[in-house]
């Protein structure tokens, strides 16, 4: 069941830990614990609400708590080069992905959540509600104004690929 | 779909493939996830704290206990002016089950004879606000501060014995254990919370600082640690020596987690790196983990 879920939700409690601060060197560790976790709670979840919402809860307080202590293990580990390079990438993508980042920058942190766990991990509304225990009319309003502005953002970006 | 939604849908699909894992990292936590498992490695302390703005600034105000406060605050004042003496040290004193012991003369405090205790003495109306106002005072503004996360509800009690159990593994210390020392709320640890989704408030079996001895965890970790070793993945080692200290500061095995903490600095070529393991091969004479050392930090035996 473990290992299902694993290969299920891997890349949504690795992207999660990001946003939450946690280092690349120490996610691999993140995402482990995750699952034991989860190994451990799994019998006691009994269905309740979406899986993805209670992976978010789990990723979360195991993100914090992992990166309260990086800051002081960041002195002594500063001059290390970073643990492994993505090979897997295109530039085409990698290029893709700072222009979406230049627009999730201009974005409120809260707004920033709510459009990624919308548009990137593809939550629903009640189940991001769940995730992050906002009211699902805050979460539906974050998501309407950062879609506006994903839109207007899009929008600029194309007319000027146009001019140039 | 137009053109502005296949941009946005190209952007969207190159962040997702972007902050996701790379190909090798997702085997490698597999492997790890799956020896963890086998090794019935405990689960890691972790807490659930509600996201920033989970109470939404909407939030209706509570204004009883602050209207209540506040009538019998003024009560409490008129019968004062009434009776033309300061409220203060009377009501503090009224609620001292030893009052009637005092008497008032002047605004002084006077210790009354127990020879004229028995005499009738004026009644005591102050001690009546006395009484109301403390306890408005204290009730009005906790109700208005919300809960911080150590008290949480949801989070589970450390387990019976934890302190005690806690000195017996402290006194077995190691002098010459490299670790830190134990964090502060070693005697009160920090609370390890459930997520909003998880349904029974039952015991979890996450162990904390001081609940206990866990030498197979301890050993698992430590294992775990030889594994990024080996690996030369300095920066995982140094991540789990954190963690093995975060968990079991102080443990049994703490020796052991000092000397591959001296084997990662060696491996890193840290700064000051062949001291500590110089000076860690003086405190252990006789440790099994000599040789590693030595050879990790190229010391002549």
């Amino acid at each position: 069941m473990v290992e299902r879920l694993y290969a299920e939700h891997h890349a949504f409690v690795w992207r999660v830990a990001g946003r939450f601060g946690v280092a690349p060197d120490e996610r691999e560790d993140v995402v482990q614990d995750v699952f034991v976790v989860v190994y451990h709670a799994l019998d006691r979840y009994e269905n309740r609400g979406a899986m993805t919402s209670w992976l978010f809860g789990i990723t979360r307080g195991v993100s914090r708590n992992r990166v309260r202590t990086q800051n002081r293990r960041r002195r002594s580990l500063r001059a290390l080069p970073p643990p492994e390079a993505a090979n897997d990438r295109t530039t085409e993508d990698v290029e893709a992905a700072q222009i979406l980042e230049r627009f999730l920058a201009t974005l409120s942190p809260n707004s920033r959540m709510v459009f990624e766990l919308a548009e990137i991990e593809g939550l629903t509304g009640p189940e991001i509600a769940v995730a992050t225990k906002w009211k699902l009319n805050t979460v539906y309003s974050r998501l309407r104004t950062a879609r506006r502005a994903f839109t207007q953002f899009t929008r600029d970006h194309l007319n000027e690929d146009r001019h140039e | 779909m137009n053109e502005l939604e296949r941009v946005q849908q190209r952007w969207l699909d190159a962040a997702r493939k972007q902050q996701g894992p790379p190909r090798d990292a997702v085997a490698r936590m597999r492997r790890g996830l799956v020896s963890r498992i086998a090794a019935a490695e405990p689960p890691p302390i972790w807490q659930a704290e509600p996201m920033a703005e989970a109470t939404p600034a909407t939030a209706p105000v509570r204004w009883g206990p602050w209207l209540m406060g506040g009538g019998v605050l003024l009560a409490a004042a008129t019968v004062a002016v009434w009776m033309g003496v300061r409220p203060t040290p009377e009501l503090s004193r009224a609620a001292d089950p030893n009052a009637a012991g005092y008497g008032v003369e002047s605004g002084r405090h006077q210790r009354v004879s127990p020879a004229v205790q028995g005499e009738p003495v004026a009644p005591r109306v102050q001690g009546d606000e006395s009484q109301g106002e403390a306890g408005e005072g204290g009730v009005a503004p906790g109700e208005a501060v919300p809960s911080t996360p150590a008290s949480a509800p949801g989070a589970v009690p450390s387990r019976g014995g934890a302190a005690s159990a806690s000195d017996a593994r402290r006194s077995t210390r190691s002098a010459a254990s490299e670790s830190d020392p134990p964090p502060a709320a070693a005697s009160a640890p920090p609370p390890i919370a459930r997520p909003s989704g998880m349904p029974t408030p039952a015991e979890q079996p996450a162990e904390q600082p001081g609940a206990g001895l866990d030498v197979a965890g301890e050993a698992a970790l430590l294992n775990r640690v030889k594994v990024a070793i080996d690996a030369e993945q300095w920066s995982v080692a140094a991540s789990r020596l954190d963690e093995y200290q975060r968990r079991y500061d102080g443990g049994v095995l703490a020796p052991e987690a000092g000397a591959l903490d001296v084997v990662v600095d060696c491996g890193r070529e840290a700064a000051g790196a062949p001291g500590r393991a110089r000076r860690y091969l003086q405190r252990h004479p006789s440790s099994s983990l000599r040789e590693r050392v030595r050879r990790a930090c190229k010391l002549e035996p």
